[in-house]
């Protein structure tokens, strides 16, 4: 179980992310909101890129933000960013090899990639930079739960993407839940999170405005453009 | 800061080839490429100590320059005390392993202690480059500004005829132990555990995902200034039995390696290599033919390389 | 390299005018009180300050370290020593001076086609590298240049046809050195500077904007040398000889250690450090003979360590502000 207690991240003078609280817990949370709402900020402050100010995020109880970068995989978060950043001269097999010789599952239930992700069993050897966009997003789902970590930070995950490879993402997202781990996603548009996620929460200004399931969300914004 | 003219033949030395006399173009081309092979293994270690920091983590430091100097004086000071006149190669190679380590010592403290904290390229160039000074001061306060030499291991090997040339082993020594290690280089780099975190941290991979797949950065840094500084030192201590060790050497040092990157790109092995031939022949040809532009010729061959192919023949374009 | 940006931006005031004013005008005075040998000091130090405004514009507009210096000081002092030395053409630094601003400015011109094709780096190896070339090509043409024993016995120099005591040099010097100063400030307060701090801030965006990148960083790095050009004819005069050791890599460096000690941020900068650092090296070769490039070079990086190119003028400016906010 994810939980993030009063979370406040400064970007230079300005706050990015104001004491955000919230939970995750065997399900599939997505925030979403403007550019500049914070959503990417909080992703990477669990996945510990960026420094945190005050607050707490906990993962099964435990803080981890004096977790150092390179120990938060091995400690169960992974983390998928934004646009791919994979190792663009190796090949695929090495990209997720790095996660695994870098951790060892420890007590983690070994999730099944060629199972997951069927698609990459024939380009293991092709150079990851050779690939097109959905194939590189792929891999870097991989690489993020080659370890088996039990919460996942997906960072617009679906964004660039063709229509068909946004469902087939979806269902692995939803696949990776099915595993019983926690998956907190960003995304820009309310849309696309609706294609996975369970709840979203609605972020403005880097403070939650609402949440509620992706219907719910839906009704309620078009309730407030109906009243302006 | 003094500089000193290393001699790609120093004098002194059993009659190398015949380039004078040969008057076969084949025989006289082959004598160039034998006479290159110490300059040639030189520049290789060299540049690539440079190149390693360069590419694997994406900073520059001119220290390795200083550690070259240091090496090629402790090798010059410890042969001459062990072995004298007494060479054997074992022991050599004993030697020049304990520089190895010395050298990697040294620019392990230098950047725990100090290059650690630099936070730009600029403040990195600025503050090593006065490292150099400091190195060289030290040199000049433990052993002065006379040349020293030790050339037990180049005299005693003795040499060999090939194809008509005769060439010193020595040569082949140099060139093979370089060789071995930028080979056991790239098995490390390509083929172990290790080196899969290496290239994922390098200018080819990306840093910030490395350290996010759990990738300890600190120690990858570490061991590459490490390595670095391991190649700088057994290039000093390979390279002073034939051309000694004398006050102001790290300038051409520094000279070669910086000018080996430009042609041949960063963080490439063969591009090093093959740069370090083309440098060091068209030198020894210079040196032969137009001794006034021996130095000027790799700068040459470097301004050539910039106008056509800025990042190098082999180079890939990096911000860094 | 947002740092760039961040960075103090200093613009040239009332005041910096003033101090300048009062500057010369202690430096006017200072002889009479002083000996001939620390005036020989001086005349070296206000020599100095041209080259390392060089180097200061190279570093505070494009972030550009310039370890060339020493190429446009060597040709300025072997084209003196030619002229006014070995072949006795001419002494008069009316037509030594500009011929040395010529040569330096289209060799300037010429490197800052190949050196200024890749910047950081590449473009102070390249620096090196340049002055290198130059080290062993006056080296070994031995029959020309006379080696490493240098070419000695330059007349002294004659301004008009009128012969230039030693006194008179030193206030020949003082007026060029000022003059300098006054242009630098003035293109310094330019849109050319401008122009330059936005291709530091960010390369592609200045391009896109319409400023010509190429042209404005062979522009600085000509001025630069220019620059030391006119140094280099007046250091040769200053000490009646010169050596293949005004082309070293490590002279070249003393600049850019000059321009740190002195500090980026403020225009005195450049002032403080060619002063700072000729008497850094002149106190401290005097007192600890063998360790003065150990003191020097540790000195430097430290001060790299501790506050960057900020140097000595960006520690005052940060207590005057700091006693100012009290």
């Amino acid at each position: 179980m994810l939980e993030i207690k009063d979370l406040t991240v400064f970007y230079g003078t300005e706050k990015a992310v104001r004491e955000l609280s919230m939970k995750v817990s065997g399900e599939v949370v997505c925030l979403c909101g403007r550019n500049g709402a914070g959503k990417s900020t909080v992703l990477r402050a669990v996945a510990g890129i960026v420094h945190v100010d005050s607050g707490q995020i906990l993962l099964d109880g435990k803080d981890v933000i004096p977790i150092p970068l390179h120990k938060r995989l091995e400690s169960g978060i992974g983390y998928v960013p934004e646009d791919r950043k994979l190792f663009k001269e190796m090949t695929v097999r090495e990209n997720i090899e790095v996660a695994k010789i870098g951790v060892k599952a420890s007590g983690r239930k070994e999730m099944n990639i060629d199972e997951l992700l069927p698609e990459l069993a024939s380009l293991y050897n092709r150079k990851s930079k050779l690939l097109s966009g959905g194939q590189q997003k792929l891999v870097s789902i991989a690489r993020a739960i080659a370890t088996s970590p039990n919460v996942l930070l997906f960072d617009e995950v679906l964004e660039g993407l063709a229509r068909s490879m946004m469902i087939k993402i979806s269902e692995i997202v939803t696949k990776i839940k099915a595993e019983g781990k926690d998956i907190l996603c960003a995304e820009s548009s309310l849309d696309k999170a609706g294609m996975y996620a369970d709840r979203i929460i609605w972020l403005e200004k880097g403070q939650i405005v609402a949440t509620g399931s992706p219907a719910e969300i839906k009704k309620q914004i078009s309730d407030s453009i109906r009243a302006r | 800061m003094a500089q000193t003219i290393i001699n790609v033949v120093p004098e002194g030395t059993p009659p190398v080839g015949h380039i004078f006399e040969s008057q076969q173009m084949l025989s006289t081309f082959l004598s160039y490429i034998f006479n290159a092979l110490p300059m040639v293994s030189y520049i290789i270690m060299l540049s690539f100590s440079l190149n390693f920091i360069l590419y694997i983590s994406g900073r520059v430091s001119l220290t390795f320059a200083g550690i070259y100097l240091v090496g090629a004086y402790v090798t010059v000071s410890v042969g001459t005390y062990f072995l004298g006149q007494n060479f054997s190669l074992l022991s050599f190679i004993a030697i020049l392993l304990a520089v190895g380590l010395l050298g990697a010592a040294i620019s392990i403290v230098v950047y725990a202690t100090f290059e650690r904290f630099l936070k730009t390229d600029v403040h990195r160039m600025i503050a090593t480059s006065s490292l150099l000074m400091v190195f060289s001061g030290i040199i000049k306060i433990q052993w002065g500004t006379t040349p020293v030499t030790y050339s037990a291991p180049f005299l005693k090997m003795g040499i060999s005829e090939v194809l008509g040339n005769i060439v010193p082993n020595y040569y082949f020594f140099m060139f093979g132990f370089s060789l071995i290690l930028m080979l056991a280089l790239a098995y490390f780099l390509f083929r172990t555990a290790w080196g899969l975190r290496f290239r994922a941290t390098s200018l080819d991979g990306d840093r910030t995902m490395a350290q996010v797949c759990g990738v300890n950065q600190n120690i990858v840094t570490a061991i590459t200034f490490a390595i670095s500084g391991m190649l700088a030192a057994i290039a000093g201590g390979l390279y002073a039995p034939i051309a000694g060790a004398s006050y102001g050497i790290e300038g051409n040092a520094l000279l070669l390696a910086a000018l080996t990157i430009i042609v041949g790109g960063v963080g490439s092995i063969g591009g090093a290599v093959l740069t370090a031939f083309i440098i060091g022949i068209a030198r020894v040809i210079t040196a032969v033919e137009m001794p006034l532009f021996e130095l000027a010729i790799p700068f040459i061959i470097a301004s050539a390389v910039l106008v056509v192919r800025p990042y190098g023949i082999w180079g890939k374009e990096f911000k860094h | 390299m947002n740092t760039a940006l961040s960075m103090t931006v200093p613009s040239v005031g009332r005041r910096t005018w003033i101090t300048t004013l009062i500057f010369t005008a202690i430096v006017v005075v200072l002889p009479f009180f002083i000996s001939g040998y620390q005036r020989t000091l001086l005349q070296k130090g206000l020599l100095w300050i041209p080259s390392v405004f060089g180097v200061y514009i190279l570093y505070s507009l494009l972030r550009q370290v310039h370890f060339g210096q020493s190429i446009f000081i060597g040709l300025g002092s072997y084209i003196t020593a030619f002229m006014a030395g070995k072949y006795s053409v001419t002494n008069e630094l009316m037509i030594l001076l500009p011929l040395a601003l010529v040569v330096s400015i289209v060799v300037a011109y010429v490197l800052g086609i190949f050196i200024m094709k890749r910047t950081g780096f590449y473009f102070a190896v390249m620096g090196i590298a340049v002055t290198m070339v130059f080290w062993s090509l006056v080296y070994k043409a031995r029959t020309i240049t006379g080696g490493s024993d240098g070419i000695s016995h330059i007349k002294n120099p004659s301004l008009f046809t009128v012969p230039l005591s030693d006194m008179g040099l030193y206030y020949f010097c003082l007026i060029v050195s000022v003059g300098i100063i006054v242009l630098m400030l003035r293109v310094l307060n330019s849109s050319f500077s401008l122009q330059l701090r936005a291709i530091a801030g960010d390369l592609e965006k200045a391009e896109s904007i319409g400023i010509p990148v190429k042209r404005m960083q062979r522009l600085a790095f000509t001025i630069a040398g220019a620059n030391a050009g006119i140094t280099g004819v007046l250091l040769a005069f200053s000490y009646n000889y010169v050596s293949p050791s005004v082309f070293e890599w490590g002279y070249g460096a003393n600049f850019v250690q000059s321009a740190i000690i002195g500090g980026v941020t403020s225009f005195a900068g450049p002032v403080v450090g060619a002063f700072g650092f000729i008497n850094l090296e002149f106190f401290i070769s005097t007192w600890f003979a063998n360790l003065w490039e150990i003191i020097i070079g540790l000195t430097i990086a430290i001060i790299v360590v501790t506050v960057g190119e900020k140097g000595v003028t960006g520690i005052v400016q940060t207590l005057f502000s700091k006693i100012r906010c009290k």
